[in-house]
């Protein structure tokens, strides 16, 4: 299903420590102008397309910064604009919920999202409001909003970002964040550029890092809900489950479309943040069009590119398939490259994962052509 | 689901208050054994979340026919002498009553007792002193045990619902603040027993229109959650998932945990089993 990363507002009310839409220039919200044209795309692509769905997946900045009319606005848009593909279109949404109030959660209920994801962090000053980055006005809130979404009968998911500061203490961190929610994914931070690399960590460091915590989980599996990676690679080496998240899987080529507020086209979030890939504006651009724009024929073919180089002979090829073309593209100015975060995966899976786990990998369960 | 389906009122059973709390679950309180079979035609099967009875011990307590599927639940100080108990062995094995004692030593050893008779029983480790030690050494039974017996609360609670991170085991004892409310025969609303009984009241039966039940709902469910805004302490307890230890400050040296964590493992261990065995 083809997943629009949509940015209909660059605002954030928080300043996270590790964030790069807060320090780039900042273009004004999504006019409604745009977003009926937005929703007048998905509708032309879904008509032309009676089998496909696409999912909207909102990103900011901080979505609620919209405000619940803005919100309810896009429902009737897309009632208006998309009468006969409608029941095609689901919405998704990512926000830090510290501006969650009773309105926003119905203006959310209009768009169907039942589901929010949403990012934490309890260590100080990571993530907070201000140039002093208040972290406990910031987590007061959030555990606020997701109060609100329980009690509203909404689910909600975390991503923990590891940074620096979290090295030291993964395992409290684990308990910590089972004992916040039944779904975590860990990420590592991703620093493009200098500003907050003193936050950066190494791919060897962020296997080290989820290998303890690895150590923790693999026990107790049973109990705790969905922690990714490790319920992805578990799905992956027991049932060749291919539900790694993008930056992991590397097979975003196909399905991954950008508009950000002014409708500038990109491949991803990442891609649009640090200026690596530009494929037009939705002005004048359509959706199937944006989906087969010459440049993202690289995305394409990356597969047998590193099928053939970088990743000649890796036996996890199958899990990863290059990581996220994305760090290829920012960190040597191609794709032709396996990501940095690759020697994560392999260290992780051969360090941690299939020692503790006594499983098994017997290298890639597809073939290059058959990816490509 | 509206407000009032999420919410159960606890109240003394008395006419009045039983009319006055309309449209909501109820779980009535007496002293009195004998008003259970008025309590539950005066309330009727789907609004009555429990009936709870309070008494000094077993001695006595007879569970006629009529109530032997009703949600009894007893409220005892202890299970008293087995003498005294014994002639209505079988008539409490057969009914849906559950038996709660304080956790001492002795009631302890009585709940494994009343247990391998297979009369349900419930320990109360929400207040007062708990012999951790004991729970323990109860919970190896009844997780690992292979001689059959009945169900001992909280254990599972947890077993059932260790999963769920909305669960509370302090629902067992009707605690569980922003889902149970504390009523007196006067109509007025607390957030917990002890509240009312300080008289601490958030609205009263008669104005129950005015009482933002959601709002008193969702402040508990923040409250509960206030832990996790520090990192430590029970923020990062891996047995804070059962325990959801709510009253205490951030303690170093914590008596529950090692019982909370048992508790956890052995609710992870039953699960497996019981998947394993299926």
């Amino acid at each position: 299903m083809p997943t629009i990363i949509f940015k209909a507002t660059e605002r954030c009310n928080a300043n996270c420590a590790y964030c790069d839409v807060i320090r780039k220039g900042r273009a004004p919200d999504m006019s409604m102008g745009m977003l009926k044209l937005v929703f007048t795309r998905v509708n032309d692509y879904l008509k032309a397309r009676p089998e496909q769905r696409i999912n909207l997946t909102w990103h900011g900045g901080e979505v609620l910064l919209l405000g619940a009319d803005y919100l309810a606005a896009a429902a009737r848009l897309q009632e208006d604009c998309c009468p006969g593909t409608k029941s095609r279109i689901s919405h998704s949404v990512q926000s830090n919920l510290t501006l969650l109030t009773r309105e926003l959660v119905a203006a959310l209920r209009k768009l169907g999202i039942n589901n929010v994801g949403t990012s934490y962090d309890p260590l100080e000053r990571v993530r907070g409001f201000g140039g002093d980055r208040d972290s406990d006005s910031y987590n007061r809130r959030f555990l606020r909003g997701v109060s609100l979404l329980e009690e509203s009968g909404m689910t909600w998911g975390l991503i923990y970002v590891v940074t620096k500061k979290s090295l030291a203490v993964p395992g409290e961190l684990f308990r910590f964040l089972t004992n916040m929610s039944a779904r975590v994914m860990i990420n590592p931070v991703l620093i493009y550029g200098k500003e907050g690399a003193e936050l950066g960590i190494t791919a060897r460091e962020y296997a080290d890092f989820i290998g303890e915590m690895f150590k923790l989980w693999w026990p107790e599996r049973g109990r705790h809900g969905v922690i990714r990676p490790f319920a992805e690679y578990y799905g992956h080496y027991m049932k060749r489950e291919t539900g790694l998240v993008c930056v992991r899987g590397g097979c975003c080529g196909e399905d991954h479309l950008y508009i950000g507020p002014e409708g500038r086209l990109s491949h991803c979030s990442s891609s649009a943040d640090w200026n690596l890939v530009n494929y037009g504006n939705i002005r004048d651009t359509g959706i199937e069009e944006a989906f087969s724009r010459t440049k993202r024929r690289d995305w394409l073919d990356r597969s047998k590119t590193l099928a053939s180089g970088d990743c000649k002979g890796c036996r996890f090829w199958g899990v990863c398939h290059g990581g996220c073309p994305a760090d290829s593209l920012a960190f040597h100015g191609d794709l032709r490259h396996k990501s940095g975060w690759c020697a994560a995966t392999k260290i992780f899976l051969s360090k941690y994962f299939e020692p503790i786990s006594g499983l098994g990998y017997d290298g890639p369960p597809d073939s290059v052509a058959g990816r490509a | 689901m509206t407000d009032t389906d999420k919410c159960v009122l606890v109240i003394p059973f008395s006419r009045p208050v039983i009319e006055k709390a309309e449209g909501f679950r109820v779980a009535v309180r007496s002293n009195n054994l004998d008003d259970a079979g008025r309590i539950a035609r005066a309330v009727g099967c789907d609004r009555l979340h429990c009936i709870e009875v309070s008494a000094g011990s077993m001695a006595g307590i007879r569970i006629r026919d009529e109530w032997r599927k009703l949600p009894l639940i007893f409220r005892l100080k202890s299970a008293g002498r087995f003498l005294d108990y014994a002639p209505a062995l079988e008539e409490l094995r057969d009914s849906a009553a559950r038996f709660y004692f304080p956790a001492s030593p002795e009631n302890i050893s009585a709940a494994r007792v009343l247990s391998s008779l297979m009369i349900k029983t419930g320990l109360e480790i929400c207040n007062g002193e708990v012999d951790w030690e004991a729970m323990e050494d109860l919970l190896v039974y009844d997780s690992c045990g292979r001689s059959a017996h009945s169900s001992v609360e909280p254990f599972l609670y947890s077993y059932t619902e260790y999963k769920n991170m909305q669960a509370d085991y302090n629902e067992l004892y009707l605690e569980k603040e922003g889902v149970f409310f504390h009523c007196d025969a006067e109509g007025n609303i607390a957030l917990s027993g002890g509240a009312l009984e300080r008289k601490e009241f958030v609205g009263t039966l008669n104005k129950k229109e005015e009482v933002d039940f959601s709002g008193l709902s969702l402040a508990a469910r923040e409250k509960r959650r206030a832990r996790l805004l520090e990192f430590g302490g029970c923020s990062i307890c891996p047995g804070w998932r059962v325990c959801g230890f709510r009253d205490g400050g951030l303690v170093a040296v914590c008596p529950r945990k090692q019982f909370m964590t048992a508790l956890v493992n052995s609710s992870g261990e039953v699960n497996k089993n019981a998947h394993d065995n299926f």
